[in-house]
């Protein structure tokens, strides 16, 4: 919605300019818009760098017709109320002292 | 019979439990909840890395490189020597009735094999047992030797040495209310102002899924042995894992357990206790293991006429 309007906004100028004949303010206009958005990209590029950000190449398939990743990937769910404990690799639980401990013969 | 929920007041506070498969069985651990997860996670270092250097059964182990290279002088470390040397005196003040070196005898019983039991022959059980009784384990410094044919088992002691360096280790940083159960058979209580004993539940010797007591135990361990679960059957006849080293023949006793400040006594005694089911030689051991720390113990013999565990008060 706000890139619509600004688009519209950038025409209603090129109108006004061409209109008053001053193209090169037009043009520098332009350049500064693109410089901007390049930076932009740059600074997005070098975040991801920082972050060791996989990158993965997505194709496009004639036959399937759709952008295909063949790389690995997973989607996070929205998980609530995970019990962290008891999804360790061992046994960890939270108890009170009243339970009596059994004894065996057995190992 | 009256418990010990009905004589004291329940404690408030909660712990952290945790439980790992170490030493062939199940090793848990209950500390204060303000103790914090770390001091968990250093107790089953400690005994992740005993199970990896002494026991016996691990491939690797100083012990078992000690049985490998029987015949030969083996370099181990001051641990091992110490342990050498406390179950080379538990032998000598048991009479021989406990025995480390006890896995020929074992092996040749067939408690290593799947099919194929007999009664050994006699002649044969005899030389056997002599033979153990008159090679122990020759030590000097740090060096170790033992004759072709004999081998050691640490199973009678391992997991309550373990247990004892836990419970070491727990005071050392200043837990001073904690349980550690070791399969069941090792069960060592520490014990504060704020939780004055802890419950254990004992298993009748005879009948499958039942306790016969409730006991309190307080800054002490309970070492339980028993020969009803791990038994051979050889011509309709039970015959339990637990050998009298010195006639090389399974003990006819059901159960034995021994109250002790340490948990490697503990482990030793029981298992000596229940070994010795041809004389009355343990009222005479009893005598010096009280010296060591036994405080009270009791032993089921081949038939359990008794209505609850037959506790002897050293």
């Amino acid at each position: 919605m706000h890139s619509t309007y600004r688009q519209f906004l950038m025409a209603l100028i090129v109108v006004f300019l061409l209109a008053i004949g001053n193209r090169d303010f037009f043009l520098s206009v332009i350049d500064e818009w693109r410089a901007s958005r390049q930076l932009e990209a740059q600074r997005l590029v070098n975040v991801m760098e920082d972050k060791k950000f996989e990158r993965q190449r997505i194709t496009y398939s004639v036959e399937r017709k759709a952008l295909i990743n063949s790389s690995p990937y997973f989607a996070t769910k929205r998980i609530t109320r995970f019990n962290f404990i008891v999804n360790k690799a061992s046994k960890r639980t939270i108890e009170d002292g009243n339970i009596s401990e059994q004894a065996s013969e057995s190992q | 019979m009256e418990t010990y929920q009905n004589k004291h007041p329940k404690v408030s506070k909660q712990y952290l439990a945790e439980e790992h498969f170490l030493f062939h069985c199940h090793v848990r651990i209950k500390t204060p909840l303000s103790a914090g997860p770390d001091i968990l996670d250093e107790c089953f270092r400690l005994l992740s890395e005993i199970d990896k250097k002494y026991n016996s059964y691990v491939a690797g182990s100083q012990i078992d490189l000690v049985n490998a290279n029987a015949g030969r002088v083996v370099e181990v470390d001051d641990t091992a020597i110490w342990l050498l040397k406390n179950i080379d005196f538990m032998r000598h003040i048991s009479a021989g009735v406990f025995n480390a070196g006890v896995m020929p005898l074992l092996k040749y019983w067939g408690f290593y094999r799947q099919e194929g039991h007999a009664v050994p022959d006699l002649a044969a059980l005899k030389r056997m047992a002599d033979f153990i009784a008159h090679n122990p384990t020759i030590i000097k410094g740090n060096s170790v030797i033992i004759k072709p044919g004999f081998e050691l088992v640490t199973g009678s002691f391992i997991k309550a040495f373990a247990a004892d360096t836990v419970v070491n280790f727990l005071r050392s940083e200043g837990v001073t209310d904690a349980i550690i159960n070791a399969g069941g058979s090792t069960i060592v209580a520490l014990n504060d102002e704020s939780h004055p004993s802890w419950t254990v539940a004992i298993p009748h010797p005879e009948k499958s899924n039942c306790n016969w007591a409730y006991m309190s135990l307080r800054n002490a361990c309970l070492s339980l042995s028993g020969n009803v679960m791990h038994s051979l059957q050889i011509n309709g006849q039970r015959y339990g894992h637990v050998l009298n080293a010195r006639t090389g023949f399974p003990s006819r006793n059901l159960q034995s357990c021994a109250i002790t400040d340490s948990a490697f006594l503990g482990d030793m005694v029981s298992t000596a206790l229940l070994a010795d089911d041809v004389t009355e030689g343990h009222l005479k051991a009893a005598r010096y293991y009280r010296q060591l720390g036994l405080h009270s113990y009791y032993i089921v013999g081949p038939t359990c006429i008794e209505d609850e565990p037959p506790f002897i008060h050293l």
